[in-house]
């Protein structure tokens, strides 16, 4: 019986080459767990039969001395990632029966280092959410609960499915991606480490996009130092992405734990006048003490235009989502719901293909793209895009790292907030500026609010300096409080 | 300009013509319920009036520098059977949809 | 705001029931870029191909494929945009165009809108009555082909085949210059020309590889603009010059019966040669342009551009007056050379070291005509440019008369012989040698001896004698030898 909850990325990775246990024995405990954890709802489509051949082959492979850097080590993958032979669906009915005859960059790169594909997670809607509540397969549930409710919570969004299954011990390490906060916000609500890379650093090629400027994939892991050695393998330069950048990929793993003494630590003081949980702000103060304890200076930012990112995110966002999803039109693949004629069939196919958020930011993104519009929208949220870009760019002049909450608040109720999307949007609202900048972000957990939920620290950092988050985000899991999920309620 | 508000208003017709646009069916008891989101999300979002964007330059991506080109090789194609392998409706190699009248 | 319009000068009218109307035309031209692979994918762009075998699952835009543009459909568009003399712009942005039609597998054209790669330039066209006029181009810009659909296969259905889904296209957009079918069919051949000179579109318009969207509009002499439609599509440069004939005509028609011209895209139906109203496009296109977000702008650097510059070839304008300077060549014979460079450079084979004039009357003539005739072109040609330089050859020294000459270029034709082997074989060499031409003059006198009298009369019988003398050679005799002797031996 191998001790999946205690385990992380780097010690079975250990343990498999140091042969403490085997491929295929690993892979059987996580399939059972798995089997046993439905009522968490996180698997959109398993691959066990496949996974136990490519398990067996890992054995072999370990056995002959021709591991590679993570031989056998299962993971599992947002339903965004397309996976030859293996259904794809973006947790969307209009892509229900896809099976893509391609494998994603990033994907292929972790099988490359000898991973096994465990099955596809859930995900809100074409990443579509901050709850994991608009998946076509019903809501993913958060394995935390509060120790005074027994109410379902929601694993955050949209990286819902990775973040739960990572959290629940299901797979070591799970892929995601982050739009404005899809990685992070979930991360948090789970008390999992989420890493959004420097826009360009990993590929986008044949990851479902959502919107193109801003999508970036990224692990979500248990520790910093997981998240660190996933980056490595995840990260690279892709002649088939136009927007993957050329700069070298380092091993990370080596700035886990660095001193950061006399390093500076920015704290934006416009971040302080927001609607921030109260465990949340204590919480938020006690990493300032933390980071001051390391050797760290504090130093107070400004990013005056960081309110706006809110708005500026959801038009530029649902305008190239309005763009990037007009290809599931019913003709090519995916599903298809015919009428009289071919009108119809393309109003059909989207109406019932989509679900009510993707409809939403559809309709939303095709009003300011359209004639008559675009300069008092579109083009606004650019000018302001280049104002919150700019207002980092003149941060980072003097600071090495920016520290906030990752989150307003701590994981939500399922349902709680569905029926408005204005308060759903809000949850991201210390995230999104990030992406707006395509900044590298962390969220690494920093304690239990008084519910005994998890909380998360966000640390950003400048362009393609990702090493950095890696050295500041040990302190944080260092310094804090223990974080262990005491029940085990799901299983 | 800072505050030159654009008051747009949103109206049932709005909704379907972008609908229309989009290629989205609405259910008509859809419509009112859309009107109302949509014309919240809009509201919101027109925050960004208060910000004076004048003689700034749009941003469409954080990464500076410009397109890489790629060689003129022929280095694909030639995989019918990828291509067509979820296609819902197909003959002789062609996709197949409602006759389309010009 | 109509004023944008050009030379106020009326160079071509047609007529109404009430008085004279101007036409005015802009041109949109879709040239396919001539390159192996498409504009963002890797799969081939080559015509034809088995349905779905050209597209890769970037072309049948499946989820999460990216574009990657290709830097020789790159140069091709700056190339182009040289060779019409045109500002090339270091900074273009691609943008989406959205709309959904099943042979556009994104629900977008990638193209480019607000910041197209070429700017302003200019094409300089003669017209058949001798004079030049100025088209100015707008711009050019790059953008992906559309899939091709298929109508008539199936009762219900349309079939799609994305065999040309994101080959490369240049859109060559011109200001409303043209003033006439004339002018726009002249137009367009020239710009065909210059293409083909650039390599950057075969202007095959058969294959598609040429189509124009024509904007026509008529007013008055001296009017402002008038309300315009757009026929999209045409693919031959006849149908351009037939279209707009019946566009113009039709809007005058129009107007002289009270009714206003709707702005709206039309269709010109070969069968009928009238143009219609495409009622499926006319509901209200909003098409979304925004910034292709899964590509960077394309910056050009300056040694980009002059390295590009260096690679030009001579164009047809400075052809045409390189020919006219060096082969004292007109400028009706130097147009017909130009407006293809294999014809100028044949031309230039032929006339090295022979004249110039003789060169080119038998190009344009013999040549030309047979070429006609074999449905071949001049790079085909059975005679090659030195096998037609040495028949010239003989023609100058003598040895072969023009007529003789004739004979034997048929023969090359048919045999692809050098003539002089030609004229050896057949022993076809031109008798000149005075003697020999006289014997045979003289047996003609002497066995019609009842015509020489009547010729003395009527010497238009002169041509007889000559006749029989040159058929008793076999058509070998020198015809201005057998001229002077037959004269002198009658007595004229």
């Amino acid at each position: 019986m191998i001790d999946l909850v205690s385990s992380d990325l780097v010690s079975i990775r250990n343990s498999l080459q140091n042969k403490e246990f085997t491929a295929v024995e690993l892979l059987s405990e996580y399939i059972e767990r798995i089997t046993k954890s439905s009522k968490l709802n996180l698997f959109n489509t398993t691959n066990f039969e496949n996974a136990l051949k490519a398990a067996k082959e890992s054995d072999q492979k370990i056995i002959r001395g021709e591991a590679r850097s993570l031989e056998g080590v299962p993971i599992g993958v947002k339903d965004l990632f397309c996976t030859a032979g293996v259904r794809t669906t973006a947790s969307s009915k209009i892509l229900e029966n896809f099976v893509p005859a391609y494998e994603s960059t990033i994907t292929q790169k972790l099988y490359d280092q000898g991973m096994i594909l465990l099955g596809k997670l859930s995900n809100d809607e074409f990443a579509m959410g901050s709850s994991n509540e608009t998946s076509s397969s019903g809501p993913a549930v958060n394995p935390w609960k509060s120790c005074s409710s027994d109410k379902e919570l929601v694993p955050g969004g949209s990286s819902g499915g990775s973040s739960g299954a990572v959290a629940a011990s299901l797979c070591p390490f799970a892929t995601a991606t982050d739009t404005g906060g899809s990685i992070r916000q979930p991360a948090a609500f789970t008390g999992t480490v989420g890493l959004k890379p420097t826009y360009g650093r990993c590929s986008r090629w044949g990851i479902v996009a959502f919107a193109s400027s801003l999508d970036q994939a990224g692990p979500i892991t248990k520790t910093v130092a997981d998240s660190a050695l996933a980056l490595k393998y995840m990260a690279g330069y892709d002649e088939k992405d136009s927007t993957s950048a050329d700069v070298g990929v380092e091993d990370y793993q080596q700035f886990v734990g660095q001193s950061i003494k006399g390093m500076t630590v920015g704290v934006p003081k416009e971040y302080e006048e927001l609607d921030l949980e109260d465990d949340i702000k204590l919480n938020w103060h006690d990493a300032i003490n933390w980071y001051k304890s390391a050797g760290a200076e504090i130093v107070s930012i400004s990013l005056p235009h960081s309110k706006y990112a809110l708005p500026a995110y959801y038009i530029i966002a649902p305008a190239e989502a309005s763009s990037n999803l007009a290809r599931y039109d019913g003709v090519k693949y995916g599903t298809r719901i015919t009428g009289d004629d071919l009108d119809d069939l393309y109003k059909n196919t989207r109406g019932l293909g989509f679900g009510a958020e993707v409809k939403r930011r559809i309709l939303i993104g095709t009003y300011v793209l359209s004639a008559g519009y675009y300069d008092a929208y579109y083009l606004k949220a650019q000018k302001v895009r280049r104002l919150i870009h700019s207002d980092f760019v003149e941060a980072f002049k003097k600071v090495d790292v920016i520290m906030t909450p990752t989150t307003p608040t701590t994981a939500f109720g399922i349902g709680e907030n569905l029926s408005d999307p204005l308060k759903m949007y809000s949850n991201d609202i210390l995230t999104v500026p990030v992406n707006l900048a395509g900044l590298p972000a962390i969220s690494i957990p920093s304690g239990l609010d008084s519910q005994g939920l998890p909380m998360g620290i966000q640390i950003i950092t400048n362009h393609f300096n990702e090493g950095k988050l890696f050295q500041f985000g040990s302190i944080v899991e260092k310094s804090r409080s223990s974080i262990t999920n005491q029940s085990e309620w799901w299983l | 300009m800072v505050n030159k508000v654009n008051q747009m208003t949103i109206t049932k017709d709005t909704i379907r013509k972008i609908s229309n646009l989009a290629k989205i069916s609405i259910a008509d008891q859809e419509v009112e319920k859309l009107e109302s989101e949509i014309s919240s999300i809009i509201r919101w979002v027109e925050a960004l009036n208060e910000v004076d964007t004048e003689n700034v330059d749009p941003m469409s991506n954080s990464l500076t520098g410009g397109l890489r080109m790629r060689e003129d090789l022929v280095t694909d194609g030639n995989k019918v059977s990828d291509i067509l392998s979820n296609s819902p409706v197909d003959d002789e190699n062609f996709f197949v949809v409602p006759k389309v009248i010009e | 705001m109509n004023d944008i319009n050009t030379t106020s000068e009326v160079r071509h009218t047609i007529e109404g029931q009430g008085g004279e109307w101007e036409i005015i035309i802009g041109l949109e031209i879709h040239a396919q870029v001539t390159s192996e692979s498409k504009l963002f994918s890797g799969s081939s762009a080559a015509f034809g191909g088995t349905p779905m075998s050209h597209v890769s699952l970037v072309d049948a835009a499946m989820p999460g494929m990216l574009p990657v543009i290709n830097k020789h459909c790159v140069r091709q568009a700056v190339k182009t945009g040289l060779g019409l003399k045109a500002k090339i712009n270091s900074y273009s942005v691609f943008d989406r165009k959205n709309y959904f039609y099943p042979d556009l597998p994104q629900g977008y054209q990638i193209s480019q809108f607000k910041y197209p790669i070429v700017g302003e330039g200019e094409v300089k066209v003669s017209l058949k009555n001798g004079e030049d006029i100025i088209v100015r181009i707008e711009r050019l810009h790059l953008e992906q082909d559309a899939g091709k659909s298929f109508h008539d296969v199936d009762p219900e259905n349309s079939y799609i085949d994305l065999n040309r889904s994101g080959v490369a296209l240049m859109e060559i957009v011109t200001m409303p210059d043209l003033r006439s079918a004339e002018e726009a069919k002249s137009f367009v051949t020239k710009l065909r020309t210059i293409l083909r000179y650039l390599e950057t579109c075969d202007g095959n318009m058969e294959e598609g590889s040429l189509r124009a969207d024509i904007n026509v509009s008529v007013r008055r002499p001296g009017d402002s603009l008038g309300t315009r439609c757009e026929i999209k599509n045409v693919n031959s440069i006849r149908f351009i010059g037939m279209a707009i004939e019946y566009e113009a005509q039709r809007q005058v028609n129009e107007i002289e019966n009270g009714r206003e011209i709707i702005q709206e895209t039309r269709l010109f139906d070969v069968s009928t040669g009238e143009t219609r109203s495409m009622r499926s496009k006319e509901e209200a296109h909003d098409y979304r342009y925004f910034p292709d977000p899964d590509l960077l702008p394309l910056n050009l650097e300056e040694g980009f551009i002059k390295e590009i510059t260096h690679e030009l070839p001579e164009l047809p304008d400075n052809k045409k007056e390189r020919l006219i300077k060096s082969y004292g060549l007109n400028s009706y014979d130097a147009d017909i050379l130009v407006s293809d460079k294999n014809y100028a450079e044949y031309f230039e084979s032929v006339a090295n070291g022979r004249d110039p004039k003789i060169s080119v009357n038998w190009i344009t003539g013999e040549l030309f005509s047979a070429l006609n005739k074999l449905n071949l072109d001049i790079q085909d040609s059975p005679v090659s440019s030195n096998q037609l330089g040495e028949l010239i050859d003989l023609i100058s020294d003598g040895t072969l008369s023009g007529r003789l000459a004739k004979d034997v270029f048929e023969i090359m034709l048919e045999t692809k012989k050098n003539p002089k082997l030609i004229v050896e074989e057949k022993d076809l060499s031109q008798i000149t040698d005075e003697s020999s031409i006289e014997k045979i003059v003289n047996k003609i006198i002497e066995s019609n001896f009842d015509k020489v009298a009547e010729a003395r009369e009527k010497p238009k019988l002169i041509g007889w004698f000559v006749g029989q003398v040159m058929k008793e050679s076999q058509g070998k005799a020198n015809p201005a030898t057998v001229n002077d002797l037959v004269k002198k031996k009658i007595g004229i």
